[in-house]
């Protein structure tokens, strides 16, 4: 089956590849970790490319992906994350134990998988999908601030998280509402 | 063999041959390298079943000039065993990822069966299946002994199973369970700083020569 076939192509652009990449590329960011990310193609194929020198880990669970970044911490990198909505659900207790408990310093970067047309222009919390509408209350919960990246307008949403981690320690997390763009 | 005696020969063997090498330990190992005053260049995973195996790979990343040795739980392991298929994919310069075979949830607790005891989980085939290079089995201490001194100072990347008799059940119906210290939920918090810094000092004193 084709992904046109599940539902028609999205016409919401979201934030290009070369915006994300090199924003993290100024920010010195050195690893991306991830489980890959359905919102997030075009930037996991740029950073695949090796075009910013921004080196890309996959590990096979956020649970993992969480660990080896706080390693790459430990060992003097600096790090972030890219995952999906429902990859930070399930890494829930590892973001407890290495960004609450331990402060290590964390950026998520967090495509809303599964984020309906419908709701494009309206806040995810009245998306009808439980997967995206319940990723900025988990967030809440847990005291992990938030900024949205939903257009290359919002690209200083990476330096707000990573200023945010930089200062407090711990956990900071980027939304990315719409697909990124290939441009 | 039994869970102080390994975790003393990995502890010595650091000590004498090995002495820039992280370690990072969890569960029961975590208990006894406290008991062995080994506290140098470590992080415990903590309270984080299976994380040990992924926060060694990420140090391992970004320092491959220096051994990482992850002593990890069975039970552990097992709670992240797609870890090991992510660390031989990433693959790590130079990382010995030992785990602590005794068969048991809850060692020296009160020794519970845990999965993988029948039909038996053997971790240095799975390791090997995943694509670590090297992998090896242990179940007596003089082999393990003589074996560590070349593990620890070979860049590589190894499973070392080792296979041990689980400590004394101490928590019963004669014996009340104890609380939880708050060090159990402290310590990989402040380790952090310490491991950290000594990590960079590492790289001050090689760019000064």
């Amino acid at each position: 089956m084709s992904v046109t076939g599940w539902g028609g192509p999205s016409d919401a652009l979201g934030p290009s590849a070369s915006g994300v990449c090199l924003r993290l590329k100024a920010a010195g960011v050195s690893d991306v970790v991830t489980v890959p990310d359905f919102v997030q193609f075009s930037v996991h194929e740029r950073l695949q490319s090796g075009a910013d020198g921004i080196r890309q880990i996959f590990t096979c669970t956020e649970d993992q992906a969480i660990t080896t970044a706080a390693g790459l911490y430990l060992g003097g990198r600096r790090p972030i994350l890219m995952v999906q909505n429902q990859g930070l659900h399930k890494g829930l207790n590892s973001l407890r134990a290495i960004c609450i408990d331990a402060r290590i310093p964390l950026v998520f970067l967090v495509g809303q998988f599964g984020r309906e047309q419908e709701n494009m222009g309206h806040s995810t919390r009245e998306s009808r999908r439980n997967v995206v509408r319940l990723t900025e209350p988990i967030l809440d919960a847990c005291n992990v601030p938030y900024w949205a990246l939903d257009d290359d307008d919002q690209l200083a949403s990476l330096d707000h998280a990573l200023a945010h981690t930089n200062k407090a320690g711990g956990a900071a997390a980027v939304l990315v509402g719409r697909y990124t763009t290939w441009a | 063999m039994n869970l102080m005696e390994v975790c003393g020969a990995i502890s010595a063997t650091r000590k004498s041959h090995a002495p820039r090498s992280v370690l990072v330990s969890t569960m029961s190992a975590m208990f006894a390298f406290d008991e062995l005053g080994d506290r140098y260049r470590r992080i415990d995973s903590v309270p984080l079943m299976g994380g040990a195996v992924c926060l060694a790979l990420g140090i391992s990343l970004a320092r491959p000039d220096i051994p990482v040795i992850a002593v990890d739980g069975d039970a552990s392991l097992l709670m992240e065993l797609g870890g090991m298929v992510s660390v031989a994919s990433a693959r790590p310069a130079w990382m010995i990822h030992f785990v602590i075979n005794n068969a048991v949830q809850f060692n020296g607790a009160v020794n519970m069966t845990r999965p993988g005891c029948s039909p038996r989980c053997e971790f240095a085939a799975v390791a090997s299946a995943a694509g670590y290079t090297r992998s090896l089995t242990f179940t007596s201490i003089s082999a393990l002994q003589a074996a560590l001194p070349r593990l620890l100072t070979e860049p590589q990347l190894a499973m070392v199973e080792l296979k041990i008799e689980p400590n004394a059940q101490s928590i019963g119906a004669d014996r009340t369970q104890p609380y939880v210290p708050d060090d159990q939920f402290d310590r990989m918090r402040n380790a952090v700083p310490v491991l950290r810094t000594a990590l960079s000092n590492d790289h001050h004193q090689s760019e000064r020569g």
